[in-house]
């Protein structure tokens, strides 16, 4: 039986960390070099686009008013459409890596729980009851909803006042509502118990990517014939999906992180991948 | 067909920046503000830019580069206090400086820089509401202008004397009235929602219209331009309206 040892593991799930870092920290450039441009201190050759123009659930939002009026909701640029679209077409193709891979939000709830673990030891991301967690796993399509209507009947960004990646990224300036410093204090607050807390419970793109993960192109797929049923594929996903009991994953929260994977932490090899086929 | 983690992230990376690319190949890649891809659009005033398309998000630096105005006059006539520096202020903060020195139904904002322009430029524009000036921004128009003696009379009849005093006390308490979200103010980006919000009845609404009711997420400004309601004359039913209600 060809084993992956841990060590191998790590070093491929390096690049993913590489890419949350390498996202993070020119999302938070960005942010930083809008607020100087403001002031007319801009950094040259660095964008300087709000953050607004960034995020590709602006032009999920957008779709309505769109369709109806021909324009885009307040403060949204075509890039959010633009975005909207590559994150489709990454999602059809590989399910939510966007979450799982580039999102700075999701990164820095990872993070956090990096401390949480510490703390909680193996009692961390296992909190919530299991019964009360599987209800809560579908609220964030009624955030979804919410959102969606309340932006289609005002024609404005209701959700920047309560979105805390706006406020991850903006808590210096007068931009910010109180509501998205609470939300975001409260994510991270949450995180240090629970992985990804606002991914699982609250987030309207995740919600939206997640409806992917019924029909994407690459999906993460089990062989019961090699496996040696360790469970360790289930105890390392951050969504805490069961895919020891699965073939295939087609549940509609995983973020195609692939720390599951036969290359992450499944120690037999072409057991846990990412492939193609029914 | 199986894929590596390697191929994963290297694929993203390849569809994320190259579908940026291609938009921005295309022309499509609007990350910009609207003020940068208006100066993309336009090379400056000789190229046609419309005194309209000066938003409330322009500072009067970029008014002065766009429109070749020298800064200075901007100052003067919008009487800026010298503890402002007018390579940084904005348009939208117009309402702020002169809101408290104005009666109800006089405006000095955004518009009234599009308007000043106009006439300091002699560029063509659509006046859809009353303008108000401050004494200073005439004198300088009826100096360095070229005026017909209609706009001079408009002109005369508009004029508003501030006190200088009165403004850098209007400056000491800015802030909080002004950008209080919740304050019932149709301007030009309210939308019909905000309008029902604060209070006005869709009866009511369509009877300024007099028309159906407008989508809700509509800016009120676009949808008077679209059917070719004065802009100006709904506004200020609507304000009217407003504060009834409230």
């Amino acid at each position: 039986m060809n084993k992956t040892s841990n060590k191998k593991g790590s070093k491929a799930m390096r690049a993913r960390t590489v890419i949350q870092v390498f996202f993070f920290l020119l999302v938070a450039l960005i942010a930083v070099n809008h607020s100087l441009a403001e002031e007319g201190k801009g950094i040259p050759f660095l964008s300087d686009a709000s953050l607004h123009a960034l995020c590709p659930f602006g032009g999920v939002v957008t779709i309505y008013q769109y369709a109806t009026t021909g324009t885009f909701v307040q403060k949204i640029h075509e890039s959010s459409f633009i975005l909207m679209i590559i994150a489709f077409l990454t999602a059809i193709l590989f399910g939510p890596a966007f979450c799982g891979w580039l999102c700075p939000l999701g990164s820095v709830q990872e993070w956090f729980g990096k401390l949480g673990r510490k703390i909680f030891k193996q009692k961390y991301n296992n909190l919530v009851p299991a019964k009360l967690d599987r209800v809560l796993r579908y609220s964030r399509y009624l955030v979804l909803i919410w959102v969606l209507y309340m932006t289609a009947i005002s024609g404005q960004l209701i959700f920047a006042d309560y979105d805390p990646y706006f406020a991850l990224f903006n808590f210096w300036s007068s931009e910010v509502a109180i509501g998205g410093l609470i939300v975001l204090g409260l994510t991270l607050l949450l995180s240090l118990a629970v992985e990804r807390p606002w991914c699982k419970y609250a987030c309207p793109y995740g919600a939206v990517l997640g409806i992917s993960n019924l029909f994407r192109v690459f999906k993460i797929k089990r062989q019961p014939s090699t496996c040696i049923n360790c469970n360790l594929c289930t105890k390392q996903c951050p969504m805490n999906i069961d895919v020891a009991s699965k073939t295939t994953i087609k549940d509609h929260q995983c973020i195609s992180c692939l720390e599951c994977t036969s290359e992450a932490v499944c120690p037999v090899a072409d057991t846990v991948t990412l492939q193609t086929g029914r | 067909m199986k894929i590596k983690i390697s191929t994963l992230a290297i694929s993203m990376l390849v569809i994320i920046f190259g579908g940026i690319l291609i938009a921005s190949v295309l022309g499509v890649w609007g990350s910009k503000s609207e003020l940068e891809q208006i100066n993309a659009r336009y090379d400056g005033m000789d190229a046609g830019l419309d005194p309209a398309q000066i938003r409330g998000s322009f500072s009067f630096a970029e008014v002065s580069e766009f429109f070749g105005i020298p800064l200075d006059v901007l100052a003067e006539a919008f009487m800026l206090p010298e503890t402002v520096d007018p390579q940084y202020f904005y348009n939208r903060d117009m309402e702020a400086l002169f809101g408290a020195v104005l009666t109800e139904d006089q405006e000095i904002g955004n518009s009234a820089v599009q308007y000043f322009v106009a006439l300091y430029t002699g560029l063509p524009y659509q006046q859809s509401e009353e303008m108000y000036l401050p004494q200073a921004a005439v004198d300088i128009l009826k100096s360095q202008a070229e005026l017909t003696d209609e706009q001079i009379a408009y002109l005369d009849a508009h004029t508003v004397q501030i006190d200088p005093g009165d403004l850098l006390a209007a400056l000491g308490t800015d802030g909080e009235e002004e950008h209080d979200q919740n304050e019932a103010v149709v301007k030009g980006t309210t939308t019909f929602y905000d309008v029902l919000n604060w209070g006005v009845t869709e009866t009511d609404l369509m009877a300024v219209l007099n028309g159906e009711m407008p989508p809700t997420n509509i800016l009120i400004r676009d949808y008077c331009t679209q059917v070719g309601l004065e802009y100006g004359i709904v506004k200020a039913e609507l304000q009217l309206l407003v504060d009834a209600a409230r």
